[in-house]
């Protein structure tokens, strides 16, 4: 199979692989979708100071396309306010890197981790803080 | 530059015989219709001979018992079809391994579709069929059984001798896919008691497009043309011959006859060499029989990795995987599948197939890049959920 140079290139020296190790002014926070059964598992980490990720790290288990996108969503997303990940659309990726729309349903898988990452951040902070 | 480890996909034609083939092309005086009765088409007609001879001889069978075809498709669609249909005034029942090539299966479900009925056996998790399963099968209105002799997934090589003597002790025809079999396994359809045996060139160091089908003298008569024309091939098979194709198909069933032994013992030794090496990587298990296997494949799953990445992971190897079947058909190996697999191992699975230039440096090298690509998926992929 032909791919993409850029996913090409993701996929053999991608960026912001876990494991993530953070600073004690940092909060580590975790965010996991998808499953072995389905052939698609996708681990984001968050370091985040306050309201910013300083730096995103993720570990997954997919095609070439997921791989290549989780890198490059990490690098899009940190440093950043920790609301974007929960506002992360995979649209942007599939046109950025070439990825057919049959694997937008890894993408989604993608969304839900760093969906899942902002939840654990948000259910640890104070009502007011939100 | 890329290791070729897929020769049950396809071999690269023989020297000699692309010397043949290209010769045979440019010789004005092979150019006839080689069933036309002049002089040039007589020159034709021997050198079709000669090549059906070979490759005869190959499967210890007579030359007037081999069919041209233009690959094993067609030989196996012709056997199917055309032995169950002409025999269906006895009887409408098939005994089938599930572990078939495709044009076997797709030849079969069409019978279904014309009212014939399929007794699917049930192959252990080897991939190995039990004789006594084909004989338990085996019903008053059984016509044909169709086994093959080694498995194009995983090289798993059945007891074809002891079916074929089943089947002729009940007077049921027996189908041998030995696309995989020649030059790597001995074959003798009269030891073996084979009624109908599929070959193709390209798998034997031979040309693409063109292959044959042998059909026992006795059955000859009784199996029911797929296609209608001029009448070559006893009608069985009409159309113009390709005097250069057979000949180069005949060229290549010698040197595959003559080079058996060394062959065999040769991609054995580095088979074996293959597996050592990649079962040194964690979690890649073995697909099919450890010892009732052909020379000249390796077929593993690997464990906790995609196998679309897998693939590309691998990208300087040529093989063939499971993530490669998933994608033209959108399902995991049927094959490995039916031999207790999970969708996610049927799916990373990589299937190397040797050759007769394969050598040991490029065994090394294989193994290699098979556990650098490993490593580096496994490197990406999160930790095991416990």
């Amino acid at each position: 199979m032909d791919y993409p140079e850029a996913v090409r290139r993701l996929f053999f020296n991608p960026e912001c692989v876990g494991p993530l190790l953070v600073r004690s002014t940092e909060r580590l926070c975790r965010g996991e979708a998808g499953s072995d059964t389905a052939g698609v598992r996708i681990l984001v980490e968050a370091a985040v100071q306050e309201d910013q990720v300083v730096r995103l790290a993720f570990r997954a288990r997919g095609c070439p396309y997921l791989l290549a996108a989780c890198s490059r969503a990490m690098v899009l997303l940190a440093p950043g306010p920790v609301g974007a990940l929960a506002a992360f659309e995979p649209a942007g990726l599939m046109g950025e890197l070439g990825i057919p729309t049959e694997k937008l349903g890894s993408l989604l898988i993608l969304q839900d981790a760093l969906r899942n990452c902002f939840r654990d951040w948000d259910t640890t902070q104070p009502a007011g803080a939100r | 530059m890329t290791l070729y480890f897929d020769h049950a996909a396809s071999t690269p034609v023989d020297p000699a015989v692309a010397a043949a083939v290209a010769a045979a092309l440019a010789d004005p005086a092979l150019q006839a219709n080689p069933a036309a009765t002049h002089a040039p088409g007589r020159a034709a007609h021997e050198q079709v001979e000669a090549a059906r001879a070979r490759v005869a001889a190959l499967i210890g069978a007579r030359p007037a018992e081999i069919v041209w075809t233009s690959g094993a498709t067609e030989a196996n669609n012709l056997a199917v079809l055309g032995a169950a249909r002409f025999r269906a005034s006895r009887g409408r029942h098939l005994v089938v391994s599930p572990l078939e090539h495709a044009s076997v299966l797709a030849a079969c479900r069409q019978l279904e579709r014309e009212g014939f009925t399929i007794t699917w056996l049930d192959p252990d998790r080897d991939g190995l069929i039990d004789p006594a399963q084909v004989a338990a099968a085996l019903r008053a209105d059984t016509t044909l059984v169709a086994v093959m002799a080694v498995n194009n997934e995983t090289g798993v090589v059945q007891d074809v001798a002891a079916i074929g003597a089943i089947c002729r002790a009940r007077g049921v025809l027996l189908h041998v896919d030995a696309v995989q079999a020649a030059g790597r396994e001995p074959l003798d359809v009269v030891a073996q008691q084979v009624d109908l045996l599929s070959l193709s060139a390209h798998k034997m160091y031979g040309p693409k497009g063109v292959g044959a089908l042998f059909i026992d003298g006795t059955t000859l008569r009784r199996v029911a043309p797929l296609f209608h024309g001029g009448g070559q091939e006893r009608g069985l098979r009409p159309g113009t011959l390709a005097t250069h194709q057979l000949l180069g198909m005949g060229l290549a069933a010698e040197l595959a006859r003559t080079r058996l032994g060394t062959d065999r013992c040769g991609q054995t030794s580095l088979r074996d060499a293959l597996w050592m090496a990649l079962a040194r990587v964690p979690g890649v298990l073995l697909n099919g029989h450890p010892l009732r296997r052909s020379c000249h494949i390796v077929n593993v799953s690997v464990e906790g990795v995609d196998g679309e990445s897998l693939l590309l992971a691998l990208e300087t190897l040529a093989v063939s995987s499971g993530a490669a079947c998933a994608s033209a058909s959108g399902e995991p190996s049927p094959v490995l599948r039916r031999l207790g697999r999970s969708d996610a191992l049927a799916q990373s699975s990589i299937r190397f197939s040797l050759g007769r230039g394969t050598t040991a440096a490029e065994i090394e090298a294989a193994a290699a890049i098979f556990a650098a690509g490993v490593a580096h998926l496994r490197r990406l992929a999160p930790p095991a959920v416990a």
